[in-house]
């Protein structure tokens, strides 16, 4: 105890920004005001679509296929005579449940990893490293692609997939971060103070490095999305009878030129998802490096 | 004219048999059809499907899309279209299908079977030659079935033959002469040789396997020139085929592309003269292209959805009939066809059959109804609402026909949950094959020549590919008397008896048949309708 009285104060050191702080250069930033207002409509209505779309997304009618925009159908109907509004509304769900839980999971991965590296360096640091490095050469859409083709296109593979490929990813930009704290201050008083190795890494450097991570975070959600689309499109994802934005876009471009619509809608909606989420990330880098 | 010849007229006469069906019985027996067409044809115009009848020009290439083979193409090991189409502008068959389901002769000009009808024998055209100037002979053709029967090879062909035709029974009875012993008695073997059965292409005798892509192997109209996997195969005019005048054309070019999206772009560029099978689903805009000409006929594509009898809930015979009575079958051939598919009735006799006629209009036309699905279901038990899981292939329309069916299940209290795999996951290999095991399954299965040969794969208890594990000893003894039954009017009605146990004990339910239809640009003529499975290049000529 003796000890540690005089270096009680350290805690006062750390520079970690108090919330406020952050959120006035974000409410100032039209960037990210837009973008989470986007992102917060399509997160409403991943949640409350059973409750405002008009017609039930799944209902065929043989009498109305192909048909296009009209009072009685918005966004026109598909091959199946099911209703365009009432599947892209419905489709976010899928893409808001599957791009946030891989995100998370890469996000958990990759921070373990990044932590535990950049803080111990050494053998582990370039062991952990370099398999990192072989795994970034190779694109990340050709590995997702590889894998599902053996695990077989479940959601469950696409979050696992996505969550993989994005944990060397992650580590990396954590790995830089920490390297940046370790030799700060009050990680030399936590050592000090005889803390553990675990205790300094997510009780000390972590809540240091949430700038960083908060960017990275809604940077990786934006290719998250983007790549659970993708594979959807390509029949590795996400299966029928979902109206998940990137199965719809596949299946419905064998009518393109008849009935374009039923791309059109979904591939706008998935493109105002991805530049919303894309407009936070840079709304959010901004804030910090401010 | 013979005895069975004057009774196929008299029939016909007498107006129990109509003029499609007497061609098609004369054509099956072997029967001189020039003596049945002048009888028929006093005034009476034939329907003209095919692209044209002006007088035949000369010269050009025809350029064509195929699918990718999937192998090496040869008849022996074909499974797929794009090794079909690859092989057949070189190999002929013994006799190959016309557009309206007959057969016309072509390496035999003749065949007669003895009243059992357990024996075929097979007159062979005299002077054809082999693209290497040799000449076609009785050894080759027996060479050729024995190869395809011989279980050493890895024939293809065992599904096709399986009960009929054995190994070890096929002889040379003179040089132009072929008898085939068959296991069973069967009316309609001739299909069997026929290009529906398209491994049954003639080859030399001693073939070598995987050479034909070498080129210069078959009496066909085009003599293949060069094979480019992946990419095209080229050909040139057979100038010594034994067809009169045939070919017109000077050459053939056949370019593979990998997905329909690709060829219907290609179409539209002007890179393709004819694209054969035409998805009926996702090639809209070439269908409504004024620069092209689409050739329509109908066919007997189906999808086999199955529900295996031997196990729960499906071993109910209520359950099936239940998830039946649930589909709108009107309602899925316009919104998934645009109404280019004709609606079925859960049984193997498609109208484009030979013998079906009674078949078609005398089992009652299954429509939706759930009041009738949900008795059923109480009646077997279910009150709660029935889950189950229907798995299928990702092909053609097949995932929008499992969500049509998830939601036309769903009134009766039938939650069906989908499983689409990618085609060759769902087809499998060895001791995993999920088409043979899910419980209940949809699956792709093409035209074939007549009723007898689609029924033998899928329905005998012993069938290759019953994916129901359906058993019903009297419809496998009807189903004998049927193959055996000459008499056109017994026929009719054991096709009619056939039909209505399948309707009623459902292993299956046929929802639709495909129609043919194949895309032409406006230069190509003289090319028929149908098969559209198949391509018959030997009269097409280029204006």
């Amino acid at each position: 105890m003796s000890v540690a009285e005089p270096l009680a104060p350290v805690e006062e050191t750390v520079p970690r920004r108090r919330a406020g702080e952050l959120l006035r250069p974000l409410l100032r930033s039209p960037t990210f005001l837009v973008g989470s207002a986007i992102l917060a409509f399509w997160v409403l209505d991943a949640i409350f679509w059973p409750a405002i779309v008009p017609q039930d997304p799944q209902a065929l009618n043989v009498a109305q296929t192909l048909k296009p925009p009209s009072p009685a159908h918005w966004f026109g109907t598909d091959d199946l005579g099911r209703d365009v509004l009432s599947r892209t509304l419905a489709g976010a769900s899928s893409t808001l449940t599957v791009a946030p839980a891989a995100t998370a999971l890469g996000l958990l991965g990759g921070t373990l990893l990044g932590l535990v590296t950049g803080y111990f360096r050494g053998l582990v640091d370039d062991i952990i490293m370099r398999a990192v490095d072989s795994l970034l050469a190779f694109p990340l859409i050709v590995i997702a692609v590889l894998v599902l083709a053996v695990l077989g296109p479940s959601v469950i593979n696409v979050i696992l997939v996505i969550a993989f490929v994005f944990t060397p990813i992650v580590a990396r930009t954590v790995r830089s971060a920490v390297l940046g704290e370790r030799e700060r201050e009050y990680v030399s008083a936590a050592k000090l103070l005889g803390k553990s190795s675990a205790a300094i890494m997510f009780g000390e450097i972590l809540p240091n490095i949430t700038g960083p991570l908060a960017v990275e975070v809604t940077i990786r959600l934006g290719y998250a999305i983007f790549t659970s689309a993708t594979l959807s499109f390509l029949s590795l994802g996400i299966q029928q009878p979902s109206p998940d934005w990137g199965l719809t876009i596949s299946l419905g471009r064998a009518f393109l030129q008849l009935a374009p619509w039923i791309v059109l809608f979904p591939a706008a909606a998935l493109a105002t998802l991805i530049i919303a989420v894309n407009l936070v990330a840079d709304g959010l880098r901004q804030a910090f490096e401010e | 004219m013979d005895d069975y010849a004057i009774h196929l007229i008299d029939e016909w006469k007498s107006g129990r048999m109509s003029r499609r069906a007497l061609l098609r019985a004369a054509s099956v027996a072997g029967l001189s059809l020039a003596t049945f067409r002048s009888v028929l044809e006093s005034g009476v115009a034939r329907a003209q499907t095919t692209t044209s009848s002006a007088t035949p020009k000369r010269g050009g290439t025809l350029r064509l899309a195929s699918q990718i083979p999937s192998a090496n193409p040869q008849p022996v090991t074909a499974s797929n279209a794009g090794e079909v189409f690859t092989y057949q502008p070189s190999l002929e068959y013994l006799c190959y299908p016309r557009e309206d389901w007959t057969l016309d002769p072509r390496l035999a000009t003749a065949w007669k079977a003895d009243p059992s009808p357990k024996t075929w024998v097979f007159t062979l055209r005299q002077g054809v030659k082999w693209h290497d100037g040799s000449l076609l002979t009785a050894d080759d053709v027996v060479a050729t079935f024995e190869r395809l029967l011989d279980p050493k090879t890895g024939s293809s062909a065992g599904s096709i033959y399986n009960g009929v035709l054995s190994h070890g029974n096929v002889e040379k009875v003179s040089d132009s002469e072929v008898r085939f012993n068959l296991d069973t008695a069967f009316v309609d073997f001739p299909y069997l040789v026929s290009g529906f059965a398209y491994q049954s292409a003639i080859l030399p005798k001693n073939y070598e396997m995987g050479s034909f892509t070498k080129g210069g192997i078959g009496t066909g109209p085009f003599v293949l020139k060069q094979y480019v996997p992946n990419q095209h195969a080229t050909y040139t005019a057979n100038k010594s085929y034994w067809g009169q005048g045939m070919p017109y054309l000077d050459g053939l070019r056949i370019t593979y592309y990998a997905d329909e999206s690709a060829t219907v772009l290609g179409m539209q560029a002007g890179d393709i003269d004819v694209y054969p099978v035409v998805p009926l689903k996702g090639a809209e805009a070439i269908l409504n292209n004024p620069n092209l000409d689409i050739l329509r006929h109908a066919s007997a594509d189906y999808r086999s959805v199955h529900m295996r009898v031997d196990m729960a809930p499906f071993n109910d015979k209520r359950v099936r009939q239940a998830v039946a009575f649930c589909l709108d079958r009107e309602g899925i051939v316009k919104s998934l066809f645009n109404g280019a598919a004709a609606v079925a009735n859960d049984h193997s006799f498609a109208p484009v059959y030979v013998d079906t006629e009674l078949a078609v209009k005398d089992v009652p036309q299954r429509q939706r109804n759930y009041d009738k699905a949900k008795a059923l279901l109480a009646e077997a038990g279910h009150r709660e609402p029935l889950k189950v899981t229907l798995t299928t292939e990702n092909l053609l329309e097949m995932p929008q026909y499992a969500v049509a069916i998830r939601e036309y299940c769903k009134p009766a209290g039938i939650d069906v949950t989908l499983n689409i795999m990618p085609t060759q996951q769902y087809y499998g290999s060895g001791s995993n094959q999920p088409w043979l095991v899910v419980p209940f399954g949809m699956t792709d299965w093409a035209a074939r020549g007549t009723a007898s040969q689609a029924i033998i794969p899928e329905f005998p208890c012993k069938a290759a590919w019953n994916s129901a594990h359906w058993c019903d000893q009297n419809f496998d003894k009807l189903f004998a008397d049927y193959n055996a039954e000459l008499d056109h009017q017994k026929r009719q009605k054991l096709a009619q008896q056939l039909a209505a146990i399948e309707n009623d004990e459902v292993p299956v339910i046929i929802g639709y048949w495909i129609g043919a239809q194949r895309a032409t640009t406006k230069a190509v003529h003289g090319l028929a309708a149908a098969p559209d499975n198949f391509i018959d290049l030997r009269g097409v000529w280029l204006a």
